[in-house]
């Protein structure tokens, strides 16, 4: 293979790559509903706490085990992390650091091509929410526009013979995250990154300002004004610190915002060279992410729902990301002045946010079927596009109540991520050593990672982790196991409790047990083929990580981590040979 | 807007704000790597 080695052109560059893969949807639309569903101004307190004991130190773990790694000669998670694992078990792990980015990617890019398909509407003339209606029918009309772009009334997005117009902004959207993943990192991802991230900071400061400066609303002045939709937002509730789900919320904010763990950032340091400031880079790209998500992200929904909608509506439509930004927003705008331009800038900034993560979540597996494989870029890519396009009408055509992607969405995008940087972390400071560990992060570094960080890494991180990933199975996983595994008779005790708990008698009990345990019969097919799909990916992966690991072995290339990298023995770097 | 509200939104904004501020100065001005 004669392809040149492929490298990020600038610093800047890689940070504005690293931070357009942590910049989405959820820093505008998840975090600020989070927020004031747990404490509002008081939740920053565990949500700060959160970033500088679990954000920071593992993100910092990543980009210096992703850098070294490169030095090595390797760019996917699998090989790096069984460099840093010393062994095939890290190895192996390492493989889910592949499969999260792809499986998630399966998803995500529907949802981003949603956002493109709305942003259109709006160029076009909108959504058909009417200005002049109630709140109520205006968000039914925005409920039922997004069930027609998503199809999730019904499974099968080609099944009454029709193109829909959303099926033709996926093919775009697709088109688009493949030809710039093909182009390569720095002609491709960082170019498109370095004009994409300062055009959704000029979007969101356009849609910022709008929101700041509306007049209140005159039919009811003293509720629905700006001051009172930052108050919503940003007032403390100091009682809900005692909740540990206020804590839980924090931590998984910052956990799933900033991309830790993810499989996105040991890649992309791994095309860094052996001085280039991985400590600096780290801490920058999770400024950026910072800034979008809580100066331009706390700022903006929340305030503009309030305005339009009051407080009470605000509360019942907002707070999940899909009816914050799907449900709650399309009102806002119809009720706007020049409402339908500045959904068009909204929901593009929101395409930006989403495509600057989606082409993050190709590279990682494009680059680990190429090493594990030795195909070229070409090879490479048509292999990601065919797997990732799979995927992609796998959720398509299972979009009734979005069920395959809340599923895929649930196991890997948010329980494997948890998985995969707790095994990051104790590679990094345990398995490898903290003092190596801090030692190779320190390579070229503009700033030391402060001594309390390193204790923080060593002891706090993995500990915090394991209890917030106790916490978060111990909350979600019986209701999500239960759809996967019961049978009709134990969803008909459960519901039978759940209508008894809500005092249901006679008729209506029996018409709400039905009701219930039909649903969840009839979403159990498309869960299990989801969990098929899932399965079948990690045995795709795995089978290939048990290929590239023979492979790499066969080329005397140091895949346990046994000796230094190539450039501190003077020899030719990328690991080609001649070390055993 | 209540004044711990005011508190709350100005430290938390301008906490990130300065962190990106300092984050990018100090790699605007570095020198390139060797």
């Amino acid at each position: 293979m004669t392809e040149q080695k492929q490298q990020w052109g600038s610093r800047l560059g890689v940070i504005l790559a690293v931070a357009g893969s942590a910049v989405g949807l959820g820093n505008f639309l998840r975090f600020p509903g989070n927020a004031a569903q747990n404490g509002g101004g008081a939740f920053m307190i565990p949500y700060f706490i959160a970033f500088l004991l679990l954000g920071i130190p593992i993100g910092w773990a990543e980009w210096t085990m992703g850098r070294y790694g490169g030095r090595k000669g390797f760019h996917s998670a699998p090989a790096i992390m069984g460099v840093w694992g010393k062994g095939a078990f890290a190895r192996y792990m390492g493989a889910f650091g592949v499969l999260i980015p792809l499986a998630v990617y399966f998803y995500y890019v529907i949802i981003e091509s949603w956002c493109l398909c709305y942003a259109w509407n709006y160029l076009q003339g909108g959504i058909g929410v009417s200005p002049s209606a109630d709140v109520a029918t205006q968000v039914a009309t925005s409920k039922s526009f997004f069930a027609e772009v998503t199809f999730s009334e019904s499974d099968g997005f080609l099944a009454d013979g029709q193109i829909h117009q959303s099926v033709w902004f996926w093919v775009i959207t697709s088109v688009i995250n493949i030809y710039f993943v093909f182009r390569g990192l720095s002609k491709g991802i960082e170019k498109f990154c370095s004009w994409a991230m300062p055009a959704m900071a000029v979007c969101a400061v356009i849609v910022l300002v709008r929101v700041l400066t509306l007049p209140p609303d005159p039919t009811n002045p003293a509720e629905q004004n700006v001051l009172s939709g930052l108050n919503f937002m940003w007032n403390p509730d100091f009682e809900a610190l005692k909740n540990p789900q206020t804590w839980l919320a924090a931590a998984g904010q910052i956990f799933f915002s900033l991309s830790v763990g993810f499989g996105v950032i040991i890649n992309y340091a791994s095309y860094m060279r052996k001085k280039d400031d991985v400590v600096l880079s780290g801490l920058t790209s999770s400024a950026t992410n910072e800034f979008f998500e809580v100066a331009l992200g706390g700022m903006i929904t929340l305030t503009a729902a309030v305005v339009f909608l009051g407080l009470a509506a605000t509360k019942d439509n907002t707070g999940g990301t899909f009816s914050t930004g799907f449900f709650a927003l399309p009102v806002v705008f119809a009720r706007m002045p020049a409402g339908n331009i500045f959904g068009a800038i909204w929901f593009f900034m929101l395409f930006l946010a989403a495509i600057t993560s989606s082409l993050s979540m190709l590279q990682p597996t494009k680059a680990f079927v190429e090493e594990a494989l030795g195909v070229s870029r070409t090879v490479g890519t048509a292999i990601v596009a065919v797997v990732a396009i799979l995927g992609n009408l796998f959720v398509l055509w299972y979009s009734k109540g979005l069920l395959a992607l809340d599923t895929i969405d649930f196991w890997v995008g948010n329980v494997m991520i948890f998985v995969v940087a707790g095994v990051q972390i104790v590679c990094f400071a345990w398995v490898t050593g903290l003092d190596k560990g801090l030692k190779e992060a320190h390579q070229g570094a503009q700033m030391r990672i402060p001594s309390v960080i390193g204790f923080t890494m060593k002891w706090i991180s993995p500990a915090y982790l394991l209890v917030i990933f106790g916490l978060f199975c111990w909350k979600n996983v019986p209701g999500y196991w239960a759809n996967l595994t019961w049978d009709e008779a134990q969803f008909r005790t459960a519901a039978l409790e759940a209508g008894t708990e809500k005092k249901l008698e006679g008729a209506e009990l029996q018409a709400f047990v039905d009701k219930d345990v039909n649903t969840k019969l009839a979403a159990q097919p498309a869960t299990r083929l989801s969990w098929g799909v899932i399965l079948g990916t990690i045995g795709l992966l795995m089978a290939t990580t048990a290929v590239g690991a023979r492979r790499w072995r066969a080329q005397g290339r140091d895949l346990d981590g046994l000796y230094p990298p190539d450039d501190e023995r003077g020899a030719k770097p990328a690991g080609q040979g001649a070390l055993r | 807007m209540t004044p711990l509200a005011w508190a709350f939104m100005l430290i938390s904004i301008g906490a990130v704000v300065a962190l990106l501020a300092w984050c990018f100065y100090k790699v605007l001005t570095a020198p390139p790597a060797e």
